[in-house]
């Protein structure tokens, strides 16, 4: 084993100062407990680094742009707008990257409320409640199913998962009743799928999602 | 496999600070590690394993976020034995990722048990650790040791699922303790990646003997030492504060309980070298009566008892966890506030004594933020682990050449790299 002087200690390893006061060590080296990693620096994300200036510079361009040409309204705050959304959207998708599921579940909800968000901002034309919503809202359904069979998602995640979806086919029936969707078919449809869907979960799974429940929500 | 009367468990009074709290910083992980005088044959440890975990269902889980609370799901998800890949004591808890909360790997002789705070403490660990190195030595070595009897732990499932706390606590009063309002810091540059891990062993013997010799228990001298250590650290300013250690207590050995999840208190001891003279018998007749006083009776039915009544608070029962983790994060801060190290002795360990020609050594070291010593004796070695989140090793320095300067021979291991 190797020995430092300075400390009197023994020291294990093939280490040439000591740790503790950075002497020269003695002796023959006997082997340490610790294996050497590779120094493993997380991997710089260029490509974000990149994106992140491109957008950047793309705002103040168009900030300059719309002060030189004033006379044709306030239209850099659209791509203001646009490229905040992206972030957002990216940025969710990025802290939730390792489970799929999840992320997609809170993406649709993300873009659910910035699309009705932009509609309402640009005069309230109600495509956002009645187009995006449904059909977002669907389509997520169908794809939950399919990767939760291709990522082995367990059962129990997946039917929460399609609680917090069918939750939003519920709003959509509430504004259909108080009226305030005015082209009615996609949402009729989703609600439709969904309470399907909901029944379908309570035939077949019905235990199983009273088990879970009552663990989510143990007080 | 299926552990037929538990399906999913609420976490126990102990654990529900840590998944809140843990960070890529400190992710709550403790590390015990079992040096065998012999490399590690992996199938054979891959075995041990897979018979180790029948034994302890709360192994077998995952941790889930609910409404109101986190709780762990048994899983069938099976634990794979691994060479170390890793700095020591690594995130295991990830809550997008639905990944058991221990992990054990292997390196040469050495097998690491890395385990998540949440599902255990020290002694539940070490249990595991215990049964599973059994197992392996009795597979590698079929003749020698395949007759043995089997480990001295025999608590049934219900009983290393118990949450102890709940079956002691009760309504006392708090008694009236000494408040401190901020101690002293360490400071200095942080390591930017993984713990600065220095394990040192030295002779339980002389060890004793030196205790002994200043007429107290070894515990206590350790905590003097690293005291001392500490203030030989700390800047002129800083001394006007009190260096404050947290010594964590194994409730078991006061209340009987076989749980193999949290059942331990934190007690902090604390000394202000402003006030008084700083001599080894002048701190450790302070750490006398401060340990006296916390290892009464009513102080440690109070911290029994500590959180229950919070837990039990119909308010902050039905506030959303959301809400929850950002009011225990807080805590935890303040509370941190008020601690500079942490020293914790988790004991001896007993293996059967015709497994001493092959184990040379356990250890164990914690993840945290600051600097903490943990320490561990097995026949007639004691290591004694510091892991900080310090770039620098000066209190350890101090603190292993004060141990030589009384003539107790110290071996060192460390993760530390040569630069």
């Amino acid at each position: 084993m190797k020995y430092c002087e300075k400390c009197g200690i023994s020291v294990r390893g093939e280490r040439e100062h000591c740790p503790l006061c950075n002497a020269v060590l003695h002796g023959e080296a006997e082997p340490g407990g610790f294996p050497k990693l590779p120094n493993v620096r997380r991997e710089h994300r260029l490509w974000l680094s990149i994106l992140a200036l491109s957008s950047v510079a793309a705002c103040i361009v168009c900030l300059l742009l719309n002060f030189l040409f004033r006379s044709r309204g306030l239209w850099s705050l659209f791509v203001l707008g646009g490229v905040a959304c992206m972030w957002m959207t990216l940025g969710l998708a990025l802290y939730k990257e390792r489970n799929i599921p999840k992320t997609m579940v809170w993406e649709v909800f993300l873009i659910a409320v910035l699309c009705v968000l932009w509609d309402y901002f640009t005069g309230w034309r109600g495509w956002s409640i009645n187009y995006v919503l449904p059909i977002v809202s669907m389509g997520v359904m169908v794809v939950l199913v399919f990767t939760c069979r291709l990522f082995h998602v367990a059962a129990g995640s997946l039917i929460v998962y399609l609680m917090v979806d069918a939750l939003m086919g519920v709003v959509q029936l509430v504004l259909l009743l108080t009226g305030c969707i005015t082209v009615p078919l996609p949402s009729l449809l989703c609600v439709g799928v969904s309470a399907v869907m909901l029944a379908a979960m309570l035939i077949f799974r019905g235990k199983k999602v009273s088990e879970e429940l009552s663990r989510r929500f143990h007080v | 496999m299926s552990h037929p009367q538990f399906q999913w468990a609420r976490l126990d009074t102990a654990a529900k600070i840590f998944p809140c709290t843990s960070s890529t910083k400190d992710p709550k992980v403790f590390r015990f590690v079992c040096e065998l005088k012999e490399p590690i044959v992996p199938q054979a440890l891959q075995q041990a394993l897979d018979q180790t975990i029948e034994l302890f269902p709360g192994f077998q889980t995952i941790l889930k976020r609910g409404m109101f609370w986190y709780y762990l799901e048994q899983t069938n998800m099976r634990p794979t034995a691994h060479e170390e890949c890793r700095p020591p004591c690594s995130v295991l808890y990830d809550r997008d990722v639905h990944t058991l909360l221990f992990d054990v790997t292997y390196y040469g002789c050495r097998v690491n048990l890395e385990v998540f705070h949440a599902i255990s403490d020290g002694t539940g660990s070490m249990h595991f650790l215990r049964v599973l190195i059994f197992r392996y030595l009795q597979l590698v070595h079929p003749k020698e040791l395949g007759s043995l009897p089997e480990l001295d732990y025999d608590a049934s499932e219900t009983q290393s699922m118990d949450d102890s706390f709940e079956r002691y606590a009760n309504r006392q009063k708090k008694p009236k303790t000494e408040a401190v309002h901020r101690a002293a810091h360490l400071h200095g540059n942080k390591r930017t990646e993984g713990l600065n891990v220095v394990v040192g062993t030295a002779p339980v013997n002389d060890l004793l003997a030196y205790s002994h010799r200043c007429g107290a228990s070894m515990t206590m001298v350790l905590c003097a030492l690293i005291m001392q250590a500490i203030r030989s650290q700390m800047s002129v300013n800083e001394t006007k504060k009190p260096v404050v250690l947290a010594v964590p207590v194994n409730l078991r050995n006061h209340f009987r309980s076989a749980s193999a999840r949290n059942f331990f208190s934190v007690m902090d001891v604390s000394y202000n070298f402003s006030k008084r003279n700083g001599s080894m018998e002048d701190i450790l007749q302070e750490l006398e009566r401060q340990f006296q006083r916390g290892l009464s009776p009513e102080e440690l039915q109070y911290r029994v008892n500590q959180y229950i009544g919070l837990i039990k608070n119909p308010f902050s029962r039905i506030t959303p966890l959301s809400c929850k983790d950002f009011a225990m994060r807080l805590g935890y801060y303040s509370a941190s506030q008020k601690e500079t190290s942490a020293v914790s002795n988790v004991g001896v360990v007993h293996m059967p004594a015709a497994l001493a020609p092959y184990i040379r050594q356990f250890a164990v070291f914690v993840s945290t933020e600051k600097l903490q010593m943990c320490s561990l004796s097995y026949e007639n070695r004691i290591t004694l682990s510091f892991s900080s989140a310090f770039a620098n090793t000066d209190v350890q320095r101090c603190f292993f050449r004060s141990l030589i300067k009384e003539g107790i021979p110290v071996e060192i291991d460390t993760n530390l790299c040569d630069e």
